[in-house]
């Protein structure tokens, strides 16, 4: 059962590898790591709060890109955000902020604000992004050679699957699944220390069930 | 996607044509107007109307009201008086896009595609860009229809726009302030106050007016 989970999840992942403009994550040995030591060290690296400017292209199908810049503020410990999305030219296209469950529609030009599963869809990216980088406690663990997977049952179906590797023992990916159908994967890339703790500088959103993905690139970390 | 594609395009309109909804001029543009005010605008017509080219750097200002942070933006402007406005950002990311009396082209270091939009077929778009020249021309008059105006200092001066309640950027703009340069040849600053508190400064240095261009000023691919 656990390996045709995994089987699924390294489908999705090789499918999925073209064109991310990102480095791939070097190959480190896994024997020796204990799960429970991994995701502490994990969790202590990460920052609570940040605020980063990023740039982002939405694609659709193989060629729609759409690129924009974004304005994040995350609150990870009490599960808060606040985003801006502007026009390269930078002109405000819309402004969301929420929690967990929660949204606050602040702005949005034109059409955006028409559609009603517009901002929801946006805060639920957030959420799949930047909240829920480590598995809850005692989430069953497959160790592989060079990767560590961690599965954390929903109960309703669902199954979110986190790979961790890399010689500096990071979240590579979390790919969320129903039924063994993947519906979408959050990757990330090239972390660096900053100042704020350990982040990514490529993140890539893979929406299987709606088909889009959404690449970010961080290009500055603001202090508020 | 097409509908989201203009609705970017549509968010550069809004900058650069900061919010003027009106082509009509009314009949006389300065009735109303005190007799400084109106000199001061007849005057900054007068000077404008000699402008042929116009080669600027510029730096943007962003300030969202939810954020503590000012987001930069720097670029180039070329614009050929009733012919071709090239739009180029160089930070934080890289964007271009030119706008001739047929078609709009864009590229983003991102994406690293070339976009072109024909404006036959696009009468919304097609009104827009008039208005963009007019804005780049300097006919301020034509602003009157929709704008409240007051001299705010006149040297070097300084004139502010404020939408009237029956305008259509009411809702969303607060006021235009316009700064010149001291020998009033062409704009120094603009400052955009939006009506939810975020701002735009856009400062023009380096300003190089009539001057020849060169074709390479206005390709966008280039930069590919």
């Amino acid at each position: 059962m656990r390996h045709g989970l995994l089987a699924c999840v390294l489908i999705f992942h090789v499918a999925g590898c073209a064109a991310v403009p990102f480095g791939s994550p070097a190959d480190a040995s896994m024997k020796d790591v204990s799960p429970h030591e991994l995701l502490a060290r994990f969790e202590e690296r990460l920052p609570s709060r940040f605020t980063l400017l990023n740039s982002l292209v939405f694609q659709f199908g193989l060629f729609n890109k759409v690129s924009a810049l974004g304005y994040i503020s995350v609150d990870r410990e009490h599960r808060r955000f606040h985003v801006v999305c502007m026009s390269p030219v930078g002109v405000k296209l819309f402004e969301v902020s929420g929690d967990e469950k929660d949204i606050d529609r602040h702005f949005a030009i034109g059409d955006f604000g028409k559609n009603p599963y517009f901002f929801r869809s946006v805060a639920e990216d957030i959420r799949r992004v930047y909240f829920g980088l480590v598995p809850p406690e005692e989430t069953p663990v497959y160790r592989g050679r060079r990767r560590m997977y961690f599965y954390s049952e929903s109960g309703s179906g669902e199954e979110t699957v986190y790979r961790f590797g890399s010689p500096d023992h990071v979240l590579l990916d979390k790919t969320r699944l129903r039924d063994h159908v993947g519906l979408w994967r959050v990757s990330y890339y090239e972390y660096r220390s900053t100042s704020e703790g350990y982040l990514p500088a490529g993140t890539v959103l893979e929406n299987w069930e709606y088909g889009y993905r959404i690449t970010i690139r961080l290009k500055d970390i603001r202090s508020e | 996607m097409r509908r989201l594609r203009k609705v970017f395009l549509f968010s550069l309109l809004c900058l650069v044509y900061a919010g003027q909804s009106a082509r009509a001029v009314p009949e006389s543009p300065s009735a109303g107007l005190g007799p400084r005010l109106s000199a001061t605008i007849s005057r900054l017509e007068a000077h404008a109307a000699r402008l042929k080219t116009l080669s600027t750097e510029f730096v943007q200002e962003k300030n969202l009201a939810a954020f503590r942070n000012t987001l930069t933006l720097r670029g180039r402007i070329f614009m050929e008086r009733g012919g071709r406005l090239a739009w180029h950002v160089d930070e934080p990311v890289r964007y271009s896009v030119l706008i001739t009396d047929k078609v709009i082209r864009q590229w983003d270091e991102e994406t690293r595609q070339v976009r072109e939009i024909p404006l036959s077929g696009n009468p919304m778009l097609r009104t827009a860009l008039d208005q963009i020249s007019v804005w780049f021309n300097g006919d301020y008059s034509s602003a009157l229809k929709d704008y409240e105006v007051e001299l705010v200092q006149e040297n070097p001066v300084v004139i502010r726009f404020m939408p009237k309640p029956s305008a259509l950027t009411a809702k969303v703009l607060k006021s235009i302030e316009l700064r010149f340069r001291s020998n009033e040849e062409y704009l120094e600053q603009i400052l955009i106050l939006e009506a939810g508190g975020d701002s735009t400064r856009i400062r023009f240095e380096n300003t190089v007016l009539n001057s020849p261009l060169k074709e390479a000023d206005f390709e966008v691919d280039r930069r590919a």
